[in-house]
């Protein structure tokens, strides 16, 4: 009967290349479209995560929604070792984060002031390489007050290297507060809007010059790869006990839900293209097996008059289809592989493409080559479906040649 | 197969009728006829005059308006289209009067494609059907293609294909039409050298006289009805 089916197939070898062709291109196609826009998701999520700061963030409380510089982690010490106590956490970095102003003799601008940890930031991301001048907050060089800027704000100011620049802030007590830095770098990270707001200094710096004391505004939590971020901050609440309620703690996700949002909507938007491009492949499919059942009436009612019953015609339709679907398949999943397998080890650079700005919703895609991603369960499942639209579009003509009265058939053409 | 008393085939008043869309086209209107075991049978009659109708309701590839067929003892006129399927597979051969092979199978595929059907082994399958083909003069066609073969040489496979699984009848509807003079006789020769060695029963249609001269038995059958018998002994 396979043997038959396969036989069968090959008997117009045009028709069935070019089914198998198509349906095998569209594989491949949907293949190494998923495992891309996988691999997408992913470096959206670690850079989403990268310039949140972490997958949980600890604020105080009410400070995600107002970024106002009162709402502080007063006693971060004990939130810290509590969280480095924690399974599933593997670095806590504190930082200072203040909306500001700076100012020289040309003008001034709006930054987002981050007092950081070179060291501890390196653990995720390290703008170390950015830095196009000057260090980035060295502990060598000995300034008291350093400070980094955007390539956009140095440009707009007029500064240069080791110029004393004022910044303006709110301190947590409300008060107006105005301090001297001295300008110890210059940061180029090639997204023009991050660029034109970034400022970064020591915790130390900012906290001496806006009288915080050892406050901290936020404490980023770097997560093992398995760990739940959901489950951390669920453990770590409980573990604060009565001072949780003057904290928030957030998921990346909780923090940029726009991003959450815009992946999901990715998502279904590709499971749409694909469920379209498989029903158009689908309908070809089924109009070249009903014209193969059509041609061959006289020879199905033969199959008939020997002995071959009803179910069995329609098994033979259907196997017919099942080993074109397999050939189809399989040649889809090698394509998709043979390309997926260069996207994984080389990448297909997008500045390739034309010099384009990376940036969404204020998060850096740092990362301009995309990989590929291979997640065998996905590539299976969509063979399987493949396999069941090829079935699907069969069973018509296969029911069309079930219904065939062999007498009938066997008068066509005599 | 069936039981051994009776004849093999027994038709009372059968009737066909085709309908098409009002017009009803009368193709048989009430048959009688017996069929011994290891006949060899001839039908003939004008065009039209029913010979296939009466051939496709004794191999149950249709349903009659009226009266009955048993075969062997059974009943077949109303039999469901697999059960029909079954039944033929297991008792019928049929040889038609052309395309009658699988053209994606090799000539020796197609001798034992009821076998195979049957679920015999490929040994005993081979074993069955190398000795039939090498007796009809088969031996070097056996790996062509139909396609590859000649219309007598095709004819022969098919008639390989409905002895070799043991049916003891073979339904031929017209099996020489589209063979030449020369090629006719010596298939109808071959049918009847196979009907007398191997005691397979043959009933077949033909328009052609020097075809008809082969049969033991011929049975006239004109606008639907059997309009007269004569018997040969041998030729
Ligand atoms: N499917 C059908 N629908 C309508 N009428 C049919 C059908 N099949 C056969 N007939 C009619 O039934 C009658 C008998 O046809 P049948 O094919 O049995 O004749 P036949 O003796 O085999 O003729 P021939 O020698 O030409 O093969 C004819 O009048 C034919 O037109
Ligand atoms: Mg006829």
């Amino acid at each position: 009967m396979w043997k038959v089916a396969w036989r069968n197939l090959w008997r117009n070898r045009t028709r069935t290349a070019l089914s198998i062709a198509a349906i095998g291109l569209t594989h491949a196609l949907l293949l190494v479209f998923m495992a891309i826009n996988e691999a997408g998701y992913q470096s959206a999520e670690q850079s989403a995560v990268k310039t949140a700061g972490g997958q949980l963030l600890v604020h105080g409380s009410g400070y995600w929604q107002s970024l106002s510089s009162r709402h502080t982690v007063d006693h971060p010490t004990a939130v810290i070792s509590t969280l480095e106590g924690m399974v599933g956490v593997e670095a806590v970095i504190g930082r200072v984060i203040l909306q500001g102003l700076v100012s020289s003799s040309h003008g001034s601008s709006m930054v987002r002031l981050a007092g950081i940890d070179r060291q501890q930031e390196a653990l995720q991301i390290d703008l170390g390489p950015y830095v196009t001048q000057g260090s980035f907050l060295d502990p060598a060089d000995q300034a008291a007050n350093p400070l980094v800027l955007g390539r956009g704000i140095i440009h707009d100011l007029e500064l240069e290297l080791g110029d004393r620049v004022v910044l303006t802030a709110t301190d947590p007590q409300g008060e107006v507060t105005r301090a001297l830095f001295r300008l110890t770098g210059i940061l180029e990270t090639g997204s023009d809007s991050y660029d034109e707001y970034a400022a970064y200094t020591t915790v130390e710096a900012a906290q001496r010059a806006f009288a915080m004391g050892e406050r901290l505004t936020q404490i980023g939590v770097l997560l093992d790869q398995n760990a739940q971020p959901d489950a951390i901050r669920n453990r770590l609440q409980r573990l604060l006990g009565e001072r949780a309620d003057t904290l928030e703690v957030l998921t990346w996700a909780e923090a940029y839900p726009d991003l959450v949002g815009y992946i999901e909507t990715d998502r279904g938007l590709g499971l749409v293209f694909a469920i379209v491009a498989f029903l158009v492949v689908g309908f070809g499919i089924a109009n070249t097996f009903l014209m193969s059942v059509m041609e061959r009436i006289r020879e199905l009612g033969l199959l008939g008059a020997l002995g071959l019953g009803p179910g069995k015609i329609l098994k033979l339709v259907i196997c017919e289809a099942s080993c074109l679907g397999l050939t189809a398949v399989s040649l889809g999943v090698s394509l998709g592989a043979a390309v997926n397998y260069y996207l994984c080890a080389v990448g297909l650079d997008l500045k390739m493409f034309g010099d384009i700005e990376w940036d969404a919703g204020g998060i850096i895609l740092s990362e301009t080559v995309i990989h590929s991603s291979f997640d065998a369960a996905s590539w299976i499942v969509a063979s399987l479906v493949v396999l069941a639209v090829v079935l699907a579009s069969s069973l018509y003509p296969a029911w069309r040649a079930r219904r065939l009265e062999p007498a009938q058939a066997m008068r066509c053409f005599q | 197969m069936i039981d051994s008393n009776g004849h093999l085939i027994e038709i009372k008043n059968l009737t066909r009728t085709y309908r098409q869309g009002i017009v009803e086209v009368p193709a048989l209107k009430g048959v009688d006829l017996t069929i011994d075991r290891g006949e060899f049978t001839a039908l003939y009659g004008p065009s039209g005059s029913g010979k296939t109708t009466l051939l496709n309701l004794i191999g149950c590839l249709d349903r009659p308006d009226q009266g009955s067929i048993a075969i062997g003892g059974r009943r077949v006129e109303q039999l469901s289209r697999s059960a029909a399927a079954t039944f033929r597979l297991n008792h019928i051969g049929f040889v038609f009067q052309a395309y009658n092979l699988i053209p994606v199978l090799t000539a020796c595929e197609n001798a034992e494609f009821i076998l195979l059907l049957q679920g015999v082994p490929r040994q005993q399958r081979r074993a069955v059907v190398h000795p039939l083909l090498e007796r009809v003069g088969l031996a070097g066609e056996m790996n062509r293609k139909p396609h590859e073969l000649s219309g007598g040489q095709q004819q022969r496979v098919a008639v390989v294909r409905a002895i070799a699984s043991n049916s003891r009848i073979v339904l031929a509807d017209e099996p020489t039409a589209n063979l030449d003079a020369e090629t006719a006789r010596e298939l109808i020769r071959l049918m009847l050298e196979l009907n007398e060695e191997q005691g397979v029963t043959f009933l077949f249609s033909t328009h052609d006289p020097t075809v008809l001269a082969h049969a033991h038995r011929l049975i006239e059958i004109r606008s639907g009805r059997i309009n007269g018998e004569r018997s040969r002994l041998t030729s």
